[in-house]
């Protein structure tokens, strides 16, 4: 039903000019209908008004006629058996005193008026004969004889003067013509009478008509216009005296125009009310035409947006920021996580936050969603589906605005795996070549200066033999020289070490048993143990094994047992432990010695320390070797040391 | 009076060479040497708790295990303020070319000069007789 409606509204707002013509016609239709039948209203009611009046005015003539005929009656009556009248005067006063609008009396025995009333102003009619008279009177009298009735004549000039109507009834003595009975009536008084003279003479006027016995021509006796055939006129007709009384609408085309004036306004509020519709229908659908392209622009952004959302080259999310359900996905995202759109519907964001990393989302979330920021960026490792870690460029942005109760944020993720591990790669890179171009440096810089210091002896000893007096003084120089070439070759060969350990790449490896090998240097390095007097403990459990290079091992415990008779404390009891924790696989090597500044020194003791002379107490080189080595098998060397209390070394094994 | 001088050096060889030129340019003057700064440090602290003699002249070595040339200078320098020893003469001789250890050397208000190895026997001469 709806629907219908709708699709009707729709069916008329397509065609608002046609509509628009619709209506103007059925406008127009009706109103010619309201002006054609305000017409027939106006038209009717004039016609009864005059018909009314007309009724009235004929009323008042048959009572006039009435009049006169009872009037010619009671003269008749005074006519005695001798044909003479009695009491004529008395009788006429009479009946002219009853102001029943009668001018004058007459008798007219054979035709001659004989007697008259009053007589003083109708003198001059006396003694004429009518019978006699001109064609016209003569007729008319002729015609009452005719009627046997009453009939009038005239209007007529009336001898006595004016103009005025004689109504003539014929009387008979013994079957005999008698002559007339007659009533003389002006024509004015006939008119004031008939009540012809009180109409509204703006709207209606009376004309009063005759045919001319003569001529049989009508003609007519009032002074108004004759020639109204244009007009509208009705007529009625009095036969006593073959008259025709019309009366005639003054105004010629008053309903014509009353009725073309409210035509032209009927048509002209067709046509506005036509715009109107027109307009109206129009708007609508001009507005539906504005819709359809703002929808049209509307799908049109939204697709464009759609593709953009999902060809992104970034993961793009909807959440929910209450439940962190994810609302919207786009494959990117789910391809970073390793899931399916659905599956993602079914996890919480948090869940794939790594726990490390939730901390620091979790506060800035709760700024977020305290609206103390809009959004926030963090570089944050992430779960993926086959439990591997990413990292990812997080940027969480609010979709909603100050105190909307619906809480939702846009999630953006970036793979930054690849690029932080490469990144990472290159640090370390960047490190190691670090490291190496300054080992180099240091090492060159200790090949000059330990070269250097030799040289310079040499030449110091060369300049002595020049001078020399003696042969003892000669052998005394070359037995110096002899010592120098002795550092000089120390010199090389630890060079030549430090070079072999940068170099080794193919190692052999074997499983070796660690407690046998502290055993063999602690043998090899009796002699010392023996000259400071010192205890060596070795608590290393006999089946330790360790994957290691057999020299490295040799040289590294060694260096490091060596360092520690070296460095024993002169005022009390020395003491060496030598332990294995196998848990964290590592060898500590402990002694209750001299101690190392570690605040000063600690950057060095592993370092290429700059001389290596043959120095007793020179520690210089060893050290270096033996954390290269121990690198090199995967290793690491850490130390604790304090001052007069004791230096532990503590080397881990792979 | 006699003059002392004292080498700061661990080669033995150079101080057997040392003692060597300076008895061949028969300058009368006491020679003490110490293999390194610790040593040297150790040696002069108690001499001056002992009111022992003071060595007028120092020939300082950089590079050297325990306490190096630059440490002893720090520890030696706090010693001078503390006991107003203003006149020890210090002088750098070291195998180092290095442009750092040059210009370390240089900005030291209290180290002379910078020799490096082999020092003539007209440069210890001219030091001993300046001082």
């Amino acid at each position: 039903m709806v629907n219908k409606k709708k699709q009707f509204s729709k069916w008329l707002y397509s065609y608002p000019k046609t509509f628009g013509f619709i209506f103007f016609v059925i406008m127009l239709s009706l109103i010619v209908f309201i002006v054609s039948l305000s017409y027939k209203v106006i038209k009717e009611s004039e016609k009864r008004e005059m018909s009314n009046i007309l009724n009235v005015v004929e009323q008042n003539f048959q009572q006039i006629l009435k009049t006169s005929y009872t009037a010619t009656l009671t003269l008749a009556m005074t006519i005695n058996d001798d044909g003479n009248p009695e009491n004529f005067n008395e009788i006429a006063s009479q009946l002219i005193d009853n102001k029943s609008g009668i001018d004058a009396v007459q008798l007219v025995p054979n035709g001659i008026i004989s007697n008259v009333f009053p007589l003083e102003e109708n003198k001059a009619a006396l003694n004429y004969n009518i019978l006699k008279s001109h064609y016209n009177i003569r007729k008319e009298a002729e015609k009452s004889i005719e009627r046997r009735t009453m009939y009038f004549a005239g209007p007529i000039k009336l001898i006595q003067g004016g103009i005025g109507v004689v109504g003539r009834l014929p009387v008979y003595k013994n079957n005999k013509f008698w002559g007339f009975s007659a009533v003389v009536i002006k024509l004015e008084t006939l008119m004031k009478s008939s009540g012809v003279e009180s109409i509204d003479k703006s709207k209606y006027y009376f004309q009063f008509s005759k045919k001319n016995p003569a001529t049989n021509k009508e003609e007519f006796f009032l002074p108004s216009k004759t020639n109204f055939s244009d007009y509208y006129y009705q007529t009625v007709t009095i036969s006593e005296g073959d008259w025709k009384l019309y009366l005639i609408s003054t105004k010629k085309n008053t309903i014509i125009g009353q009725i073309l004036m409210s035509f032209i306004l009927g048509f002209l509020l067709s046509i506005v009310s036509g715009f109107t519709v027109y307009y109206l229908l129009k708007r609508p659908a001009e507005l539906q035409k504005l819709l359809k392209k703002k929808s049209n622009r509307l799908v049109l952004s939204e697709k464009q947006y759609r593709a953009l959302f999902e060809q992104a080259p970034v993961g793009i999310a909807k959440i929910d920021s209450m439940s962190g359900k994810y609302l919207d996905i786009n494959t990117h995202y789910c391809s970073i996580l390793g899931y399916s759109a659905e599956e993602m519907k079914q996890i919480n964001f948090e869940s794939t936050i790594h726990v490390d990393d939730l901390d620091v989302f979790n506060s800035k979330m709760t700024q977020l969603l305290n609206d103390e920021i809009m959004e926030f960026s963090l570089e944050n490792r992430f779960y993926h589906k086959s439990g591997k870690i990413i990292i990812v460029n997080l940027l969480v942005a609010a979709l909603w605005k100050n105190n909307s109760k619906s809480k939702t944020h846009m999630t953006i993720i970036e793979d930054i795996t690849d690029k932080k591990r490469a990144e990472e790669n290159l640090k370390e890179s960047f490190n190691i070549v670090t490291e190496q171009n300054k080992r180099l440096l240091n090492f060159s810089y200790i090949v000059s200066h330990n070269l250097r210091s030799h040289t310079s002896n040499i030449q110091t000893i060369a300049d002595f033999l020049d001078q020399a007096e003696s042969k003892e003084e000669r052998d005394e120089m070359i037995d110096l020289l002899k010592k120098v070439s002795h550092s000089l070759n120390e010199t090389m060969y630890n060079l030549n070490e430090v070079v072999n350990i940068r170099t080794n790449v193919n190692l052999t490896i074997e499983s070796l048993n660690l407690h046998t090998y502290i055993e063999k240097t602690i043998n090899l390095l009796s002699d010392k143990v023996y000259e400071k007097n010192l205890k060596i403990c070795n608590t290393v459990s006999k089946d330790v094994m360790v994957n290691y290079n057999i020299s490295y091992l040799e040289s590294i415990l060694y260096n490091f047992i060596s360092n520690a008779i070296r460095y024993s404390h002169t005022q009390k009891k020395s003491e060496i432990n030598i332990s294995f924790d196998t848990e964290k696989r590592v060898l500590k090597i402990a002694d209750n010695g001299i101690g190392i500044d570690l605040k000063k020194n600690g950057d060095k003791l592993f370092g290429l320390y700059k001389t290596f002379n043959n120095s007793p107490e020179s520690k210089g080189v060893g050290l270096f070797i033996s954390k290269n080595q121990i690198d090199a098998m995967g290793g690491t060397v850490t130390v604790e040391s304090e001052l007069n209390v004791g230096t532990t070394f503590s080397i881990f094994f792979k | 009076m006699k003059k002392t001088i004292c080498i700061i050096d661990d080669d033995p060889i150079y101080q057997f060479l040392m003692n060597k030129i300076l008895h061949l340019t028969k300058i009368d003057i006491d020679i003490i040497s110490y293999s390194n700064g610790k040593e040297a440090i150790d040696s002069i602290k108690s001499s001056l708790l002992d009111n022992k003699k003071m060595p007028n002249i120092i020939l300082l070595d950089i590079e050297m295990p325990y306490m190096d040339g630059w440490d002893f200078m720090n520890n030696i320098e706090l010693l001078m303020d503390e006991n107003s020893l203003s006149n020890i003469k210090i002088y750098i001789v070291s195998s180092s070319i290095s442009h750092d250890d040059v210009e370390k050397a240089k900005s030291n208000k209290n180290v002379l000069g910078y020799y490096s190895k082999p020092i003539k026997s007209e440069d210890i001469t001219e030091i001993i007789m300046r001082n």
